[in-house]
């Protein structure tokens, strides 16, 4: 569904933010992009839709050359900044305009979402608090039912009840045909909702895999002594005793850990490579 | 619903499914929750739950009827106490003896107070 | 489908685009139309008759026109809006057809049909004001005359709408923030730099030059008179043929390949 391949990008090129980014991504799955600030996390989002075109290498998303914009890989897909805009217009209007352009939007869908999302006003969008206008725009690009979703930073700007109506939303309308690709740094937020993990660092990929991979591979512990012998990826100390992430070498599965999972990668990527290899 | 730390997530949707019918909630036989019902009300993702249910339905707890949804078996009683033994034993067993020894708490000393426990809360079985 | 041009999505577009922002659209059209007329009666009543229409023309023309081409691509003053312009699902081509009919046909239509209403009123009123038999009536009437679209000023004035406003749309594509002001900046610059040079290049060539226009016209003084040379008539062709048509065609089709590669 989204092909990357040896992609590099850099606002100038002297100074790359992606070097050599080899990634592929599937329908069926919601997609957790982990990555410090300024890792480039919006940029990659940015690339995938186009709105940035790749310094070197190549993109393939359902099927089409971002870059070239073409109105029929644009109809594919809907991307959700993390600043949204709503022109002056009421929530009947929006639809009535920008609706059409999405050939399998669903307006009962859309009617659904926005009861879920509790945003309904008979005034004009932007006189919305800016949660409320983010609600919105994530209701309509959820019912334009487009095969990739991508969203930067979702829940930030959405109070606490919010931010749980939006779970059970995005819960409610993944299904095998579409991919959501949600770029957070609020891992708790959406913890059980990504089942597929891919972290950035420094240009680089650092890990791709599907949270039962990892539940395989790494076992988040906690312990009232730090374990010896076993290399420890992380370690976190807690009133409950020590939080550790360690290679799992038997086969019993813990609960993944996104935000200690986070921090092993990125403090031992060497290791992870050679784990999930 | 809030989740345990340790467990994987998959693992203690099947054991919720399990605990709604040895509470009785859920008759044996009947249809469960649909994989989109139980993932709206847990805020987990689909998959997660399609894994609980495929693990369910290995341990014939539950089974497929095409086009019409999941249904627990008749007979499932049997496996669903296995299987939450097995968890018992795996996941709260070891925590619940780890404080008795701390605590230095004789097990021979609990015996009474399990019986009352059970004529308090389950008078009616 | 079409991926270049669908009539169907263009529609939607043109739709869209006019709705999206009614307010700014309609209000600073209005808003142009407005100061046209003020323009006119002002002028009329300060300078004169003629002066006040050839004022007014050439400021609606292109002062209204290069207003509305610097806002028709001016949604990328946010992050959001930008990305929201661009990952709409129609062509870039549709895009900017959008922004082009609605400044080069659109409004210079509305423009031109507005101006004719208010100059044939205006005249009339005058013509049917003055004694007829006064005796310089025939005189007085031919003075004012509905003023001309194919004359001398109105060329003029279409000539530097169809650049300026081209320039206008490229400039709003490449400066994101207050791009009117930077544009307008840009454009006189040139304006005073071709001035300039051109005296400059006039002076190296010609004695005892006075001024010189850009490009076709340099007052010289003769003695305590002063003359004029102009480009001879073949050459004066090739150049008007250059900035009437070639240079505002690049512009405006360069808005189009902007558009296209714009990165937000």
């Amino acid at each position: 569904m989204i092909e990357i391949a040896n992609l590099s990008f850099g606002y100038n090129k002297k100074k790359l933010l992606y070097k050599n980014l080899t990634l592929s991504l599937e329908a069926g799955s919601i997609y957790g992009l982990l990555g410090k600030n300024g890792a480039g996390k919006s940029t990659l989002l940015k690339n995938l839709i186009g709105l940035l075109f790749p310094t070197n290498g190549d993109i393939w998303v359902n099927g089409f050359l971002p870059k070239k914009r073409l109105p029929s890989f644009l109809e594919t897909i809907y991307f959700i900044p993390e600043e949204v805009y709503v022109p002056s217009l009421t929530i009947d209007r929006y639809i009535n305009l920008f609706a059409p352009f999405y050939p399998n939007f669903s307006k009962e869908n859309m009617i659904r979402h926005l009861e879920e999302l509790d945003v309904k006003t008979a005034d004009k969008l932007n006189t919305l608090s800016f949660g409320q206008q983010k609600k919105f725009i994530i209701a309509f690009g959820l019912a334009c039912n487009t095969k990739v979703l991508l969203l930067d930073e979702p829940t930030n700007g959405l109070d606490i009840p919010s931010k749980k109506r939006f779970r059970k939303l995005i819960a409610a309308e993944m299904n095998d045909d579409r991919m959501i690709f949600i770029s957070t740094h609020q891992i708790r937020d959406l913890d059980n909702l990504i089942d597929r993990v891919v972290i950035v660092d420094e240009g680089e990929l650092l890990l791709n895999a599907s949270v039962a991979t990892i539940a395989e591979k790494l076992l988040f512990t906690t312990v009232d002594e730090m374990p010896a012998g076993d290399k420890i990826l992380y370690a976190e100390e807690s009133l409950l005793g020590i939080y550790v992430v360690t290679e799992n070498k038997n086969t019993a599965e813990s609960k993944v850990n996104l935000e200690h999972l986070f921090n092993a990668v990125t403090e031992n990527p060497e290791i992870i490579k050679q784990i999930f290899n | 619903m809030n989740f345990r730390q340790n467990q994987p997530i998959y693992l203690q949707i099947a054991e919720y499914v399990c605990e709604q019918i040895l509470l009785k909630k859920w008759k044996l036989g009947d249809k469960v929750m649909s994989i989109r019902d139980i993932a709206v009300v847990m805020e987990v993702n689909p998959n997660t739950v399609q894994r609980a249910y495929d693990f369910l339905q290995q341990r014939n707890i539950i089974t497929n009827k095409r086009g019409v949804g999941y249904f627990t078996e008749e007979d499932a009683m049997e496996r669903i106490l296995t299987f939450r033994k097995e968890q018992f034993m795996d996941n709260e067993l070891p925590v619940f003896f780890r404080n008795l020894y701390l605590l230095d708490i004789d097990v021979k000393e609990l015996k009474n107070q399990y019986d009352q426990f059970v004529k308090d809360n389950f008078k009616n079985k | 489908m079409n991926n270049t041009f669908n009539i169907h999505r263009f529609g939607l577009l043109f739709k869209k685009t006019l709705l999206e922002r009614p307010m700014q659209l309609f209000g600073l059209t209005a808003l142009s139309l407005s100061i046209v007329f003020i323009m006119y009666v002002l002028g009329k009543m300060l300078a004169g008759f003629e002066d006040g229409q050839n004022i007014s023309f050439m400021l609606g023309l292109v002062g209204g026109g290069c207003f509305l081409a610097s806002f028709v691509f001016s949604y990328f003053t946010s992050n959001a809006m930008g990305s929201n312009y661009i990952t709409l699902p129609a062509s870039a081509f549709e895009k900017w057809l959008c922004g082009v009919l609605i400044t080069g046909v659109f409004y210079l239509l509305l423009f031109l049909l507005f101006y004719r209403f208010i100059d044939t009123l205006f005249v009339g009123i005058y013509h049917r004001n003055l004694d007829a038999n006064g005796p310089f009536y025939r005189q007085l009437y031919d003075q004012v005359q509905i003023f001309p679209y194919d004359g001398f000023i109105a060329n003029k004035a279409i000539l530097l709408f169809v650049n300026f406003s081209g320039a206008m749309l490229v400039g709003s594509l490449y400066f994101n923030k207050v791009n009117f002001i930077k544009v307008a900046l840009l454009i006189c610059g040139f304006w005073l730099g071709s001035w300039v040079l051109n005296l400059l290049i006039a002076q190296a060539m010609i004695q005892h030059v006075n001024n010189a226009m850009p490009y076709w016209l340099v007052w010289i003084d003769v003695n305590k008179d002063e003359g004029r040379i102009e480009l001879p008539e073949n050459i004066m062709r090739v150049v008007s043929i250059f900035i009437q048509f070639i240079i505002p065609a690049t512009l405006w089709m360069l808005a189009w390949l902007r558009l296209k590669e714009k990165e937000f």
